[in-house]
């Protein structure tokens, strides 16, 4: 094939920034249009594919994990939509929850709702005179560095984002902001003064709607000074009005283990 | 937390093959016969066929073919090993999916599965990159870094030998272009950036690139001719 044919008419030209995908919008409109009544541009099309497809070898050979195969054949005969496959659980699907001790599933809402009452309570109660300078200096270390990437993320955030502000009763204690934003499943976590958890355990967080089970939203773990910054994703068509946080044995565990010790309400901004 | 995901790549992908091959061009056309790939394009597209009536044993056995080469293109891609694994679980099921309607006039089966993963690596990246850009504005600074790729780095099996010799034929073949052109083809193939991200990126003007992109794949091209059956440019 020699390169006349290539220059035979303008279009010819943007076959393999086509393919690439490195036209812009309006140019590579132009060109598809183009393609559907032309042949010699569809043999470059063709031509350039198979070309660029051999770049591939070019990345540095890596054998996928066994466990990939199996999964391929599963999936390909579920014949999943794509929208299925899209929602990568970040917990391991397989992780087997230890022994509870919480007596009931009720056991554990109780104790989620008595924290956020505690904490709307709670943040009341350190709006009377009296009562605020003692709790505000005790808050002050957990407060503060959350406080700056609150009024940060405040500004910046789309209006569909919905928040949450997790506390606890206790006076040192760690703070939580739980950014979500619905349409896109994004969920960012922003906190201040976590203590780093115990070797093989991590922190998880659970959405919770409707009085159904917790939902893992994922894990998290902070960084050597205390700060979470953590993004999470959940699925697009998720509901939940509660978060809440548990210690869980690492990676994380399919139903919570302990009561949270830290739970807020999602509300708009 | 995962590893976040650095802007400053270098598209040096190529550059550490394009200098270590063994290989001299002269010597290629000794290795690949026109005939063989042939037979591969054959054996896909039947294989192609039996998986459009349901046949799952041509889905394994086409994932034995292409699976390391497209697990490893993800990875280039995404750098993150789970996410890789999500490509390449994706990129097989739609050809499942799309067995029925699949056109052999398009193209080879080989190219399909490169090209589908290709677009499905860059999707998952750009869904990445979207996530890091909600990050760092809720943070004041961000670890950044290359994610090495993770994954084992394990040789591969000897019966994926068709495979290996078609990548010291693209290594080599990548040696005939310049730096300039090895460069902007890295950026646009494994970043997907677009033609005024890559003259940004390397600070040329547009005509530029696009000019060199163009020409260095007819190079590509001309060089890999053996390889893609073609015969003689």
């Amino acid at each position: 094939m020699s390169e006349h044919r290539t220059t035979a008419h303008p279009e010819a030209e943007l076959a393999s920034s086509w393919v690439l995908g490195a036209l812009d919008a309006k140019e590579a409109a132009e060109f598809e249009a183009h393609l559907a009544s032309c042949a010699e541009c569809r043999d470059a099309v063709r031509d350039v594919r198979e070309t660029l497809a051999l770049l591939a070898h070019a990345a540095p050979r890596v054998a996928p994990p066994a466990a990939l195969r199996e999964r391929v054949l599963r999936e390909a005969g579920t014949a999943q939509s794509t929208a299925q496959s899209s929602a990568r659980p970040l917990v391991g699907a397989s992780a087997r929850a230890p022994r509870a001790w919480l007596p009931s599933r009720a056991g554990w809402f109780a104790a989620a709702a008595s924290l956020v009452l505690a904490a709307a309570l709670g943040a009341k109660l350190r709006e009377e005179r009296g009562a605020r300078a003692a709790v505000e200096g005790a808050l002050a270390r957990s407060e503060r560095v959350a406080a700056e990437r609150d009024s940060l993320l405040s500004a910046v955030l789309a209006a569909d984002v919905v928040t949450g502000r997790l506390v606890s009763t206790g006076v040192i204690a760690p703070a939580l902001r739980v950014y979500w934003q619905k349409t896109s499943g994004v969920v960012v976590l922003a906190g201040a003064a976590f203590d780093h958890p115990a070797p093989g355990r991590t922190y998880q967080l659970w959405g919770i709607h409707a009085g159904g089970p917790p939902q893992s939203l994922g894990t998290f773990v902070p960084d050597s000074s205390g700060a979470v910054r953590a993004v999470l994703r959940v699925p697009v068509e998720a509901a939940m009005e509660t978060v809440a946080v548990t210690e869980e044995a690492a990676p994380g565990s399919a139903k919570p283990t302990s009561a949270p010790f830290l739970a807020g309400a999602l509300g708009a901004k | 937390m995962r590893a976040l995901l650095s802007e400053a790549v270098q598209p040096a992908m190529f550059e550490k093959f394009a200098a270590s091959s063994s290989l001299t061009l002269a010597r290629l056309s000794s290795f690949a016969e026109p005939s063989s790939s042939r037979r591969t394009e054959d054996r896909d597209a039947v294989r192609v066929v039996r998986m459009a009536s349901g046949d799952e044993g041509a889905l394994a056995e086409l994932y034995d073919a292409y699976g390391a080469t497209t697990y490893s293109l993800a990875l280039a891609v995404v750098k993150d090993s789970q996410d890789a694994e999500d490509v390449v679980a994706r990129t097989f099921a739609q050809l499942w999916r799309g067995a029925a309607s699949f056109d052999a006039a398009r193209g080879t089966v080989g190219a399909w599965i490169t090209m589908t993963a290709r677009s499905r690596a860059l999707d998952l990246l750009r869904t990445r990159k979207r996530e890091l850009r909600l990050l760092e504005r809720a943070s004041t600074e961000v670890e950044t870094g290359f994610a090495a790729p993770q994954g084992g780095m394990s040789a591969v099996a000897s019966d994926e030998a068709e495979q290996n010799e078609t990548a010291e034929l693209v290594r080599a073949s990548l040696a005939s272009l310049t730096f300039d052109q090895r460069n902007v083809i890295a950026l646009a193939f494994f970043e997907g950036l677009s033609h005024s991200e890559v003259a940004a990126r390397i600070n040329e003007p547009l005509g530029t690139v696009k000019t060199r992109i163009r020409t260095g794949l007819q190079r590509l091209r001309a060089a890999l001719a053996p390889t893609l059956g073609k015969g003689a440019p």
